[in-house]
């Protein structure tokens, strides 16, 4: 007997239900074979709970239940499926998910109104060399550790510096690029200043403190500056513990200022990932330097051979990046890659992974404080606000400023903790470019450098303020 | 625990499956008031010791007024409750306002105060709560109830999850029979309360969460807007507070349902009132019907018996609206807010009043007057918006003092004239959200047939749902990107 139209149909609606079913006790599989492991107690408890609850209450429909109730069902769940697509699909044509944040930079400038200069770094420098100008891309920490960057560097040689008395082409957050030219160690100060034996306050940081991506004067280090103007600006954009340490050892510590400002964010305090470097690792031995204070040809010669194809290497994988990922948003559409990214829902459950580690950064601050301690200097933390604290609040417990201002001050340093007035702020939004996840603006850094100014004074911090 | 976070889904689908395999009364009821206190717990243990306290309380005093025939000692009882429940609102909600305007004034009459500074962290949903604790205790002196003999009934009433953090605030005389009585299981209903959970939170994530930056934009920072964006902002405020509490309502409303429950309703368009009166009967209508019940009556009787004419009839309306503004939150402007509608009201029940000694009433058979009556309905549904956008002003406002600058500033054309942030969506859209909301519920309100037509029958109520569950999707992924945004009122 051919079974009836009705019969068939009321066949599939339980074959639908019955799939859905076996596909919750698939997901338990594999859950249960290996997942889990990333998941708190509770969290793994609550993640097999559904799907187990899922494919129970499922197959009871499928197997138990009338007809119409299992019809009910399967169009449900189907439909569902059906709106996860749509969503999806409207996901990546409206709003596809970026690999780089320059992308949404330039999508949020376009949105304001704002005019944004879309090339990359290379295609700058290669403009402004063809004008003449001596210009390099503005070099990231995390190069030198790269194995291609490393084979090319003169060996025991890990630069902290850019290319001494050149342009930098650093970075573009605001629409236009930060280009900037180097002292004669390579750093973002007026020619001379280190030389003079006129600095009486060193900064060493990352990109804060390099001032990303503003001019000089409308940067953190441009507005203590206009107080303390013997300050000298040693950051490096990427830079961590490990490096700040570095820095100190191979640029401050020969210079030996009344006052040293550690301008740390909390990304900074987590040097798990420098410390897989020999040579960073290796600053933790108060005995080691590269003496680089004294190597600046060797870095020179370096850079000016290495950073143009490095960084032409960089944007190339970068735009390769970003054509896959616009390519591939339509073909892997009914995995729903991008719905599942943007909502991992599972996140609050994950156990913390390895998690950040503060122990080579409490041990780098100490070694810096006692150093400056014995030549009769100050040192001083300041924690720098990153927008994915003080506005997405998205940082780990172990790595917000408060958990790190306390670690500073149990060991006896002061501490200045700009993230805590950031925070307090009604709209701290307001006080990055282009309100999105970059660099504090012009009036971000007022705000930071009028901090510092106001505890510096308030706890008798301050360095003999010379009038220039 | 938020209505509109990924952890209510999973609490909602694992309380609803074990709530109805459960299947017996007490057994369910015991359920529901474990699974309230885990839903309460979530926010804070520390609160949940105070709410229980309260429960005990006016429990009490429920049994002691059931047991007691003496006007005098159940009039002590009473009161004991009111000042129990006054005080514990008081300490939490008020302390540290009354204390920094008494430091204000001594200050003002030339006095150093030294009062300490008191942040008390505000318990969820007390205002929500005690007033309904409250409510029970006076039904029950008032001898419209039997004191409920079921202490977990009670414990119930009081900390059902689904309206205990933001009301609606309901009436024991409405809800204890409910807690009495077998549930059945209704398919129908289960569907209809889904319906009414996917409205509300389509309401809230959609359209409230996406008028939220630009409304906060412009009150964050008024002066550098000009008034048109002011005027833009404060009518986005007021379909943003609108579905943010109304969504909020539905999703309460919907969850009861689909356990076989009614929760009083909370809103009913109110922004198609003619009138301030039929606005307050439109807008939170458990709370203004509790205020009635319990404040404006008294007074108006108070009032009536001390029988003065002229103006001061009105002063019950005063009180108790300047009362329903001070209950949102211990601010001047929400005080402002309360008297502003006290005002308002007074004045039309004057004008209304002097109007119809005048007047001979027209008849209603004539053509013209049918459509002057219509015309000057949709002239009343316009001003009284105004009105109430006047009203949001001061309810938004972070002081007096900002207040009247907005207000001043409302025809003013220096300053920018619109919103562009990152956060923001393009206000065309926002605009197009606003008037397709307002259209929607003009076709409810006007239209049923058409509405009935268009979501009528089973499959075209799924297209709907599901409908709405992309629009609510999208939007929390893309616009809030994936952040859970809290509902306004948990704050009062």
């Amino acid at each position: 007997v051919r079974p009836s139209l009705r019969t068939f149909f009321h066949l599939s609606a339980r074959a639908i239900v019955l799939g859905a079913s076996l596909g919750c006790l698939a997901w338990l599989t594999l859950l249960v074979g290996g997942r889990l492991h990333a998941y708190t107690r509770h969290g793994a408890a609550l993640i097999v709970a559904i799907p187990f609850m899922g494919a129970i209450i499922l197959g009871y429909i499928a197997l138990r239940q009338s007809d119409s109730t299992v019809v009910r069902v399967a169009r449900e769940l189907a439909m569902l499926v059906v709106s996860l697509w749509i969503v999806e699909a409207a996901i990546a044509i409206w709003a596809p998910e970026s690999p780089r944040v320059q992308v949404t930079r330039i999508r949020t400038a376009a949105k304001l109104g704002i005019p944004f200069d879309p090339r990359t770094k290379s295609q700058v420098t290669e403009q402004l060399r063809t004008q003449g100008v001596d210009a390099y891309p503005g070099i990231s920490r995390e190069w030198p550790q790269q194995a291609s960057v490393k084979q090319q560097l003169p060996e025991n040689l890990f630069p902290l510096s850019d290319s001494s008395n050149a342009w930098i082409v650093e970075c573009n957050e605001t629409g236009r690029y930060l280009v900037f030219k180097t002292d004669e160690f390579g750093f973002n100060n007026p020619a001379g200043l280190l030389s003079s034996g006129r600095v009486s306050v060193a900064a060493v940081g990352a990109s804060f403190t390099l001032g990303h991506c503003l001019p000089a004067k409308d940067t953190l280090i441009g507005r203590l500056r206009e107080r303390y103007p013997g300050i000298a600006n040693f950051g490096i954009a990427g830079g961590g513990a490990l490096s700040m340490l570095a820095s100190f050892r191979e640029y401050v510590e020969p210079l030996r200022p009344r006052l040293v400002l550690w301008i740390m964010h909390p990304r900074t305090a987590d040097a798990s990932d420098e410390a897989r470097d020999l040579t960073l690792a290796r600053y933790l031995d108060p005995s080691f330097t590269q003496r680089l204070f004294t190597r600046r040809e060797e870095i020179d010669q370096a850079w000016r051979q290495l950073a143009i194809p490095v960084q032409y290497e960089f944007d190339n994988r970068s735009k390769a990046v970003i054509n896959e990922a616009l390519d591939r948003r339509f073909t892997r559409l009914f995995l729903l890659p991008q719905l599942r990214s943007r909502l991992q829902l599972d996140e609050p459950l994950r156990a913390a992974s390895a998690g950040p580690s503060t122990e080579a950064f409490i041990h780098a601050v100490q070694l810096a404080n006692a150093t400056t301690r014995g030549w009769g200097g100050r040192l001083v933390v300041v924690i720098m606000p990153l927008y994915e604290e003080v506005v997405a609040r998205q940082l780990p417990p172990t790595l917000q400023h408060q958990h790190l201002a306390r670690i500073v001050s149990d060991l006896g340093i002061p501490v200045i903790d700009t993230a805590a007035v950031f925070s307090k702020q009604r709209d701290p939004a307001h006080l990055y470019t282009m309100r999105i996840n970059n660099h504090p603006n012009s009036e971000g850094y007022r705000l930071l450098a009028d901090i510092v100014i106001g505890q510096l004074i308030e706890r008798d911090l301050q360095p003999v303020v010379s009038t220039r | 625990m938020l209505f509109n976070s990924p952890l209510f889904v999973v609490f909602f689908a694992t309380v609803l499956c074990l709530y109805w395999w459960i299947g017996r009364r007490k057994r369910q009821n015991a359920f529901l008031l474990i699974a309230s206190y885990v839903f309460y717990g979530t926010w804070s243990l520390k609160f949940l010791a105070l709410l229980w306290f309260s429960t005990v309380i006016d429990y009490t005093c429920g049994r002691l007024l059931g047991a007691s025939e003496n006007p005098r000692r159940r009039r002590t009882i009473m009161i004991v409750s009111i000042i129990v429940n006054l005080t514990l609102l008081g300490t939490f909600k008020y302390a540290g306002f009354f204390v920094l305007q008494a430091a204000d004034l001594l200050q003002l009459m030339g006095f150093q105060p030294h009062l300490p500074v008191l942040q008390i962290v505000l318990p969820i949903g007390i205002s929500f709560y005690t007033f309904q604790s409250l409510g029970y205790v006076v039904d029950v002196y008032r001898r419209k109830l039997e004191p409920v003999r079921n202490f977990l009934d009670y414990a119930l009433f009081v900390a059902f999850f689904p309206q205990l953090v933001a009301g609606p605030i309901e009436r024991a005389t409405h809800m204890l029979p409910q807690y009495a009585s077998e549930r059945v299981w209704s398919r129908i209903r289960f569907e209809s309360g889904l319906q009414l959970m996917v409205w509300g939170l389509f309401k809230k994530m959609v359209i409230a969460d996406n008028l939220a930056p630009y409304v906060n934009a412009v009150y964050g920072d008024p002066g550098l807007f000009s008034g048109s964006a002011l005027v833009t902002a404060t009518i986005f405020f007021a379909f943003q507070i609108y579905c943010d509490f109304s969504g909020y309502s539905d999703i309460a409303r919907g969850t009861a349902r689909t356990l076989g429950f009614d929760l009083l309703v909370n809103f009913d368009l109110p922004y198609f009132s003619k009138s301030p009166v039929e606005f307050w009967r439109r807008w939170h209508i458990s709370l203004s019907q509790w205020f009635q019940d319990y404040l404006y009556f008294p007074l108006a009787m108070y009032y009536m018996r001390k029988g003065r004419g002229g103006l001061t009839k009105y002063n019950a309306h005063i009180i108790a609206m300047g009362l329903i503004g001070f209950w949102h939150g211990a601010n001047w402007t929400f005080i402002a807010f309360g008297l502003y509608w006290g005002v308002a009201i007074a004045a039309y029940l004057h004008h209304t009043e002097r109007r119809a000694r005048r007047r001979v009433p027209p008849n209603p058979a004539d053509e013209v007057v049918q459509w002057r009556s219509r015309l000057q309905g949709a002239l009343a549904i316009a001003a009284m918006f105004a009105v109430a956008c006047v009203g949001w002003v001061l309810f938004r406002a972070e002081s007096i003092g900002q207040a009247a600058f907005i207000l001043s500033r409302l025809m003013s054309p220096i300053g920018l004239p619109d919103v562009r942030r990152a956060e923001v969506l393009s206000s065309m859209l926002l605009w197009t959200m606003v008037i397709g909301l307002w259209l929607a519920e003009w076709c409810y309100r006007t239209r049923p047939n058409f509405v009935e037509w268009l979501t009528g029958g089973e499959r075209r109520r799924l297209v709907w749902r599901h409908a709405m569950i992309i629009a609510i999707l999208f939007s929390y992924v893309v616009a809030q990107q994936g952040k859970v945004q809290p509902f306004i009122y948990f704050q009062f």
